[in-house]
C-alpha cells in the first residue's frame, strides 16, 4: 500500500496464538471462488485464509482513530474461511470420476498444481491440510511420508452436515453472538419441532455462498430438500453475492413480528416477494415521513 | 356496522395482491364515504393509499366510522377461496373482531361464509396533501410492468427521464446498460389499430428521478385492475404511480426517490 494512500479501516481476525499476534502477515492469493470459479481475491498468513468483506456506508460515516478522524468510513473485515470450501471444487474437479469409477488418487503436488491459478499452491503450507482433507477424501499412504488423496462425496456430504450443526450449536451456545444468531434466524417460536430444521436452512442457505450449485443441491439434498427452499434463485446467486446492505449490520432493524406479540390472530410468515422487497436497497432513499407529515 | 357488497368480487382479490407484499398489515378504515387503507412498506420509504369510494358497491352501509385491522397476507388466502365471478360481501360489527366475507356463486347455489380475525394495528397515518407535480405520464400498465421488469434484470435502480419528446427509463448495471425509450403517442386513430394504449405526457418542467426497481416491480400487481398507470413526478420528492380500480377508486404508490448525497 503506497503510503500516500488515504488510510482506511480494516479489521482483522485475532490469531488464537499469542505468540503470532504481532507479527501476522497477509499475504494476497488470487483463487478460484467456489462458488462461480471466478478469480477471486484471498488472504493469507501461512495458517488462516480470510476473505474481504467491504460494509460501505456510502460516505455516511467516518472513523474515529486516535486523535484523527479517517473520512473513509468504510469498514474492512477480514474474516476466515474454511480451506476447504475453496479446494472441494479443485478436488472435485481433479477427481475425473465415472460411472464405475471412483476416481483417481492424487498426490498433494499435483493435486494442488493449477495453470490457472498458480496460487492455489500457497495453501501447501496450512498446517491443517493433511488432516482436514482426511475429512473430505480417500487416503492412501503410499510411502511413510507420501499420501494420495481422492475426493469421497458422502465423506464431504457428512463433513458438510457437520458443519452446518456446529455452526447452530456455536451461535446456540455463545452469549455473546446472541443477538446474531436472533438475527439471521427470523424464528417465529424458539420452541416449535420445526426449529431446528428452520435453523438448518438458514446456515444451509448461508454456506451456499462458498457452495456451487451441485454441492449446494446435494446438501439440500440430504435434507429432503426444505421444500421451502426451492424458491431459491439459484440462477440469480452467483450476481448477488456481494450485495449485503449497511442496514444488515445494524441492531436497530426492529423485528418485524414483534410489533404485535400478544395478538390473537395468528399472522402467517411472509411471502416470499415480501421477504425480496424487504431485502431492496433503500440507500439514498428518504423515509416518507420526511416528505408528508402526520395527521 | 359496515356492510358493504362488491358484485365484481375479483376486484377486491386483485386489490389485495396488490398490496400484500408491500405491507403485511394495515388498517382498512371504513366510513360512509367509502373504504379506505394507507400504509407504509416496513422500510418506510414507500407509501400505498387504497380508495374504494361507498357508490362502488350496491349495497353500502357504514353507521359509524370502522377501522379494520387485517393481515392482508391472511386476507389473501382467504380471498382465494372465492370464484372470480363471485360476488363478495364484507360484514363487521362496531365492536367486532373479526371481519365476515360472503362469497356468493353468480346463479346463487353457492354460499361461502369465511370469517377473518382482526387485529389491532398501530399505524401512522400520514397527511397527503393534493400536489402539482411537473410531469405526468400516462402510458399503458403492462408496458410499464414490462419495462420495469425487463431493466430490474440490469440494476437495482432505474432513472425515468422525461421530457416533451418522451419517457426514457434508463439503468446500467455490471452486465451492461438499458434503456427504454418511449415517444408520448396522442393519435386515437393510431392506438386502435396497433392494439396498445397511447402513451401521453403533459409536462410543465423536465423531470429526472431514480427509483428502487424491486418497489417498482412490487407495485406493477396493480396492473390487473387497469390498463393505464399514471406516474406523477417532480424532481427529488415523492413519485405518486396511479393505477385506477374500475370507476370505483384507487390504488396509489407514493415512492421516494434514491437521491444521491454527495453531489
Amino acid at each position: 500500500m503506497a503510503h500516500n494512500a488515504p488510510p482506511y479501516v480494516c479489521i482483522l481476525p485475532q490469531d488464537s496464538n499469542p505468540a503470532h499476534r504481532s507479527n501476522t502477515e497477509y499475504q494476497t492469493l488470487t483463487l478460484p471462488h467456489p462458488v462461480t470459479g471466478q478469480p477471486q481475491l484471498y488472504y493469507w498468513n501461512q495458517t488462516v485464509l480470510c476473505e474481504l468483506k467491504l460494509v460501505d456506508f456510502d460516505h455516511e460515516r467516518s472513523w474515529f482513530a486516535g486523535n484523527s478522524v479517517v473520512s473513509d468510513g468504510s469498514m474492512h473485515l477480514l474474516t476466515p474461511v474454511d480451506c476447504l470450501f475453496v479446494l472441494l471444487p479443485i478436488l472435485q474437479a481433479n477427481n475425473q470420476k465415472r460411472d464405475g469409477f471412483n476416481g483417481v488418487y492424487m498426490l498433494l503436488d499435483d493435486l494442488l498444481e493449477c495453470d490457472s491459478f498458480p496460487d492455489i499452491y500457497s495453501l501447501r503450507t496450512w498446517p491443517c491440510l493433511a488432516t482436514q482433507l482426511e475429512l473430505i477424501c480417500d487416503t492412501k499412504r503410499i510411502t511413510d511420508s507420501e499420501m494420495v488423496y481422492r475426493l469421497n462425496e458422502s465423506r464431504a456430504l457428512t463433513w458438510l452436515c457437520r458443519k452446518v450443526d456446529q455452526t447452530i450449536d456455536k451461535l446456540a451456545n455463545a452469549p455473546e453472538l446472541q443477538s446474531v444468531s436472533q438475527n439471521i434466524f427470523f424464528l417465529h417460536n424458539e420452541h416449535s419441532p420445526n426449529a431446528t430444521d428452520e435453523k438448518r436452512r438458514v446456515i444451509v442457505d448461508m454456506m451456499g455462498e462458498y457452495l456451487n450449485n451441485e454441492w449446494l443441491e446435494r446438501l439440500l439434498a440430504s435434507y429432503g430438500g426444505f421444500d421451502q427452499l426451492e424458491h431459491i434463485d439459484r440462477a440469480g446467486r452467483t450476481n448477488s453475492l456481494a450485495l449485503d446492505s449497511p442496514e444488515d449490520y445494524m441492531t436497530s432493524r426492529p423485528h418485524p413480528a414483534s410489533e404485535t406479540p400478544d395478538s390473537p390472530a395468528k399472522k402467517p410468515k411472509l411471502t416470499m416477494a415480501a421477504r425480496s422487497l424487504a431485502k431492496a436497497n433503500t440507500k439514498g432513499m428518504k423515509s416518507m415521513m420526511s416528505y408528508f407529515s402526520k395527521k | 356496522m359496515l356492510e358493504a357488497r362488491l358484485t365484481q368480487g375479483s376486484l377486491l382479490k386483485k386489490i389485495i395482491e396488490a398490496i400484500k407484499d408491500l405491507v403485511q398489515d394495515a388498517n382498512f378504515d371504513c366510513s360512509d364515504s367509502g373504504i379506505s387503507l394507507q400504509a407504509m412498506d416496513s422500510a418506510h420509504v414507500a407509501l400505498c393509499a387504497l380508495l374504494l369510494k361507498s357508490d362502488g358497491f350496491e349495497p353500502y352501509r357504514c353507521d359509524r366510522n370502522l377501522s379494520l385491522g387485517i393481515n392482508l397476507n391472511s386476507l389473501s388466502k382467504m380471498l382465494k377461496c372465492s370464484g372470480n365471478d363471485d360476488v363478495i360481501t364484507l360484514k363487521a360489527d362496531d365492536e367486532g373482531d373479526i371481519l365476515t366475507m360472503l362469497f356468493e356463486s353468480p346463479n346463487q347455489d353457492r354460499l361461502c361464509e369465511y370469517e377473518l380475525k382482526l387485529m389491532d394495528i398501530d399505524s401512522e397515518h400520514l397527511g397527503i396533501p393534493e400536489q402539482e407535480f411537473d410531469c405526468t405520464v400516462k402510458m399503458s400498465s403492462t408496458e410499464f410492468a414490462r419495462i420495469v421488469r425487463d431493466l430490474s434484470t440490469l440494476n437495482e435502480s432505474v432513472t425515468i427521464s422525461a421530457t416533451k419528446e418522451g419517457v426514457r427509463f434508463a439503468t446500467a448495471g455490471e452486465m451492461g446498460k438499458g434503456s427504454v425509450f418511449l415517444k408520448p403517442n396522442s393519435s386515437v386513430d393510431d392506438s386502435s389499430s396497433s392494439g396498445s394504449l397511447p402513451t401521453t405526457i403533459q409536462l410543465s418542467e423536465p423531470v429526472s428521478v431514480t427509483l428502487s426497481l424491486k418497489y417498482l416491480n412490487n407495485f406493477t400487481k396493480a396492473a390487473p385492475l387497469s390498463d393505464t398507470v399514471t406516474l406523477q413526478m417532480t424532481n427529488d420528492i415523492p413519485v405518486l404511480i396511479d393505477f385506477s380500480v374500475g370507476e370505483i377508486g384507487y390504488i396509489r404508490y407514493f415512492l421516494a426517490p434514491k437521491i444521491n448525497e454527495e453531489e
